[in-house]
């Protein structure tokens, strides 16, 4: 297990909320003393320094009226430090309780990791004699079984596909923003994402892919991150959408209108790229947990489309990795299907 | 015309199931006479017996692990230039890199299919130690970066 130390170092934002915290205690703390201690010292001075046997009736009230605002405040003072001290104990306790929520994910990473490498020796077992089969069917074809051999086989590539998104899943998710930005063409991408996903006939299964991204329209950003959420959004809008529906890929310049989604993406302008399809659609209770490790909606658990939860979590990653965001928009109603939506930053001015 | 030579491939690895797999599949992917070793000690062991042409090996073993078997292979001039493969269950950020390091030819990331280590044994035999050495060079660069 990693020590907090580890942790703060790798994930220092994680901590940082718990100093703001420990600083407005101590703000709470010191504050109210220090004004408690000013308001004495000019009381004090300015009894000592006036004649209290020739001042007024009103004035000798107001000097009394005085202490005994200092009296108020060194109370309040007290009480403020009371109330610090109990803020003190549960920002403690709540730092306790995260590092122990933290200490968990760190293990049910490690777990995944080590359950990930138990599976790959059977797995490869497995895979190693089919592949011996089908080699010696070769020789020796029968009518039936090699059918049964290829299908045994796809099986075993889809076990190693699964295994292989887990640990990228981890990786991606501890190492993500590793890595040196570009100007990246969306339109490149794009081609270069078709390209790798096989035919394109074959891959679009019938659906017509309507893109529309201006021509030199680049993000600033790493190719094979892009090509990676491309091609988990593709496979989902093929995966999702309503036979005979097309799927569409849009891209555009777009002017930022919150200042400080602007301050984050900087100067440079910010790119959307737009995957639609025309599918069953995503309920919108749904939608908030999307984003996350493992999550399939419980309609596609109970169907026959195959995944694992782990597409869209790694386009959040990516997306934000190279500084940009990513949100659905989806009404659940059947035939309107899905929009996902990535902004990334432009490239810099030149 | 010479008929073309036998491969002798040594497989090192410490679970005997995944070595029953190269030493059936390897002949029928192509023309390998397969040897195996269940760790780090007995492969050297087993290289010095037969001198294979090359050596596949995984890197978490007991006893004398992938890093320290190919580091060891590539430390003695009698083995310097064998072809060296290896592979394993849990790649890591810098696995691949660590391989390189430690002197293999090819990295590979289980599950791998007899056909899939046959192609990988042929294309290992054909690098040069100038390759090699290029190769290393490249790597250390861009780790630096």
């Amino acid at each position: 297990m990693k020590s907090l130390f580890q942790v703060a170092v790798a994930k220092p934002e994680r901590f940082q909320i718990f100093a703001a915290a420990q600083r407005h205690v101590r703000r709470l703390r010191v504050i109210p003393f220090v004004l408690a201690g000013l308001q004495t010292a000019l009381v004090t001075g300015l009894t000592l320094e006036l004649n209290t046997q020739t001042l007024s009736q009103a004035a000798r009230v107001l000097m009394i009226v005085s202490w005994g605002s200092c009296l108020v405040f060194w109370g309040a003072a007290i009480g403020a430090q009371r109330r610090a001290d109990a803020l003190s104990r549960e920002v403690a306790t709540m730092r306790q309780q995260a590092d122990l929520a933290w200490q968990v994910d760190e293990l049910k990473d490690q777990f995944i990791a080590a359950v990930n490498h138990e599976l790959r020796n059977p797995v490869m077992a497995m895979m190693g004699y089919l592949d011996i089969i089908d080699m010696s069917l070769g020789l020796n074809k029968t009518e039936r079984l090699p059918k049964q051999v290829a299908a045994a086989v796809r099986v075993g590539y889809g076990m190693r596909d699964l295994i292989n998104s887990i640990l990228d899943t981890r990786r991606v998710d501890q190492s993500a923003d590793t890595f040196v930005a570009e100007a990246v063409d969306v339109q490149t991408a794009l081609e270069t994402t078709l390209d790798l996903l096989g035919p394109r006939e074959q891959f679009l299964k019938g659906h017509a892919l309507r893109i529309t991204i201006p021509v030199q329209l680049a993000i600033w950003g790493e190719p094979v991150l892009l090509q990676q959420i491309l091609t988990n959004l593709l496979t989902n809008a093929v995966k999702y959408t309503i036979p005979g529906t097309p799927i569409d890929v849009e891209a555009r310049a777009i002017h930022v209108s919150s200042r400080r989604h602007a301050r984050r993406l900087g100067e440079s302008g910010t790119v959307e790229i737009v995957v639609r399809d025309y599918g069953l659609g995503i309920p919108p209770n749904q939608i908030p947990l999307l984003f996350n490790r493992y999550v399939r909606l419980p309609r596609d658990l109970a169907s026959r489309t195959m995944g694992n939860g782990l597409g869209l979590h790694l386009c959040k990653v990516l997306t934000e990795a190279m500084g940009g965001r990513i949100w659905v928009e989806s009404t659940g109603i059947s035939g309107e299907g899905a929009a996902f939506h990535v902004q990334l930053p432009g490239p810099p001015a030149p | 015309m010479t008929a073309p030579k036998t491969v002798t491939v040594l497989v090192v690895d410490d679970n005997p199931e995944l070595l029953n797999v190269f030493i059936e599949g390897l002949p029928l992917a192509g023309d390998f006479t397969v040897l195996t070793a269940s760790d780090g000690s007995k492969g050297l062991e087993a290289y010095y017996a037969h001198r294979p042409d090359i050596v596949v090996i995984d890197l978490i073993m007991p006893e004398l692990n992938g890093y320290q078997m190919a580091r060891s292979l590539r430390g003695d001039p009698i083995s310097a230039d064998v072809p060296l493969i290896l592979f394993t269950a849990l790649p890591q950020d810098h696995t691949e890199f660590a391989s390189f390091a430690a002197g293999g030819d090819q990295f590979l990331t289980k599950p791998v299919i007899p056909r899939e280590l046959a192609a990988a044994i042929n294309q290992a035999l054909l690098i040069s130690d100038q390759e090699r050495t290029q190769r290393l060079r490249r790597l250390a660069e861009e780790d630096d970066r």
